[in-house]
């Protein structure tokens, strides 16, 4: 597979699903580290060389049924790599590394596997909307092909041994990302941080902690590993999105109700800053985006559709862009590209 | 009475600052003191900051001593640079620090043991040692017992499924 056939489309995870007006997608992840090896951190350059290749070879050839292309990170240039991880097939601290290490993700990108992350091996499985159930049951089988491949380090007594005793136990991160901009607009995200923390879970911004949701999108996601089933969690995550997902339809409904005119004066700008604008920034794009999606879902901008949407949130990141072009671009000029590019797609001849 | 007017136990002139309770054969006794006399007299507890400190460092050190001598023979990592980054050195650290792993483990997750899924069982490799599935078999009892005590019956049903294929089958 060569990545610069992905550059202008998006993952099957973008698409769409259950819940889809407003959960965008759900990943699960889980934690593997092989018996034997000290965790990556401590390895030696032999030990970290000799579990890549392990990995991959098995991740390659032990006939897992699902195909995928494997890439070796420290090899290749920072502007790929960068790539991977706006397409969310890579995490961040795996990008960031500078050790052996790679990953192997499918056409379809709703399954990747991370070679000597923090762990020795992170599989995930992401799906469009709220389907953690199916994720969940994917991403299972793969780990129990791989467990059948080679040994664990697993403990009776505490599971799934992790670097991060933060992972102990399942080794699974379950998340959905959310897309609440009634709740943002009315300010009421402290009342769902409340009812998040109230059941055990944590909530991100689309670019991790501390971040504010950039495009009004967040990461609901589990943090207890150990003590709890993979299957409790799992049903937990997915009712707490149910909740917040219906708080943001009653806020919409609000919105509507008493306040139409300024959502339309809202909604109608934005759109109108995406199909003319000559020069946008990220902040700007997202925010724009973030408002014409609340609008089709209000029926308020028809000329779109939401699978475009969720597309151009992501293909309009700075590595994608610089992808596109085929160079590494300035901030500037990347300004002037993700305006043209947004024009093309939304304005009358892309539309 | 206001503050302003207690004057000092000792010198009966200066106005008393430091006020403290002694218990004497299980009787409390109101102490009122200038600082000046209570700089000077005997048998008065010193509270000054860095005396509290040093006693409470000297209450943990020989914990922390003990804490800070532990070190993983397998990957050589040290609990208290454990401490400092969250990342453990190697699988065998869970067992050279568990005790100080489950009181962490235990703020974290509320828990110090797994209830989930068991790794696939390996091509050519044999099951479950009969010590691992022991062990195994009691933390699945504990946790058990610990749903029907929260009267979460769902969760001991399953509890009680897993056990009984982990003692017939040795598979959850």
């Amino acid at each position: 597979m060569e990545l610069s056939s992905l550059k202008t489309q998006v993952g099957k995870w973008l698409q769409g699903g259950p819940e889809g007006d407003i959960v965008v997608s759900s990943r699960v992840r889980l934690a593997r580290n092989i018996r034997g090896y000290p965790f990556v951190s401590r390895a030696s350059e032999q030990q970290i060389g000799g579990l890549e290749e392990l990995l991959r070879e098995t991740v390659l050839e032990s006939g897992l049924d699902r195909e995928l292309s494997y890439f070796r990170l420290d090899e290749m240039p920072g502007l790929e790599v960068e790539f991977l991880m706006e397409r969310h097939l890579i995490s961040r601290d795996h990008a960031e590394a500078d050790w052996v290490r790679g990953v192997a993700f499918s056409a379809e990108e709703d399954v990747s596997m991370m070679v000597n992350e923090e762990d020795h091996l992170r599989m995930q499985v992401m799906t469009g909307g709220l389907n953690l159930h199916t994720a969940w049951e994917e991403v299972d089988r793969l780990d129990d092909h791989m467990a059948s491949e080679v040994p664990y380090a697993f403990s009776p007594r505490y599971g799934y041994l992790t670097a991060c005793p933060t992972n102990v136990g399942t080794g699974m991160r379950a998340s959905a990302m959310l897309h609440v901009p009634a709740l943002v607009l009315r300010q009421a995200m402290d009342r769902v941080l409340q009812v998040v923390h109230e059941n055990g879970l944590a909530l991100r911004g689309l670019f991790g902690e501390g971040t504010q949701g950039a495009a009004d999108l967040y990461q609901l996601s589990n943090q207890v590993t150990l003590g709890i089933s993979e299957e409790e969690v799992i049903k937990k995550v997915t009712r707490v999105a149910k909740e917040v997902a219906d708080m943001e339809r009653s806020t919409r409904e609000t919105l509507m109700e008493k306040h139409e005119d300024e959502l339309q004066d809202r909604i109608h700008r934005a759109w109108s800053l995406l199909v003319e604008a000559c020069r946008l920034s990220s902040e700007e794009s997202l925010h724009f985006l973030s408002h014409v999606r609340l609008g089709v879902e209000l029926g308020l901008t028809p000329e779109v559709t939401l699978d475009k949407l969720n597309g151009l949130i992501l293909l309009t990141l700075p590595a994608h862009l610089q992808t596109m072009e085929g160079r590494e671009v300035d901030s500037l000029e990347r300004n002037k590209l993700r305006a043209r590019y947004i024009r093309e797609r939304l304005g009358p001849v892309g539309a | 009475m206001d503050e302003a007017e207690v004057i000092c136990d000792a010198c009966g002139e200066e106005r008393a600052v430091i006020h403290l309770t002694e218990v004497v054969e299980g009787e409390p006794i109101q102490k009122h003191l200038c600082q000046n006399c209570y700089e000077h007299q005997e048998n008065v507890p010193q509270l000054s900051t860095s005396n509290v400190f040093s006693e409470l460092v000297q209450a943990v050190a020989p914990e922390l001593k003990e804490l800070s001598a532990k070190t993983c023979p397998e990957c050589g990592t040290n609990y208290l640079e454990f401490r400092q980054t969250m990342k453990l050195g190697c699988p065998h650290d869970y067992e050279v620090f568990a005790d100080a792993l489950d009181q962490l483990l235990e703020r974290i997750h509320g828990s110090t043991e797994h209830v989930g899924k068991m790794p696939a069982r390996r091509r050519g490799a044999g099951d479950l040692t009969a010590q691992e599935r022991q062990t195994r078999i009691e933390v699945l009892e504990r946790q058990m017992q610990k749903a029907v005590d929260e009267e979460d019956f769902e969760r001991a049903a399953e509890l009680r499924d897993r056990l009984q294929g982990l003692k017939e089958n040795g598979t959850e």
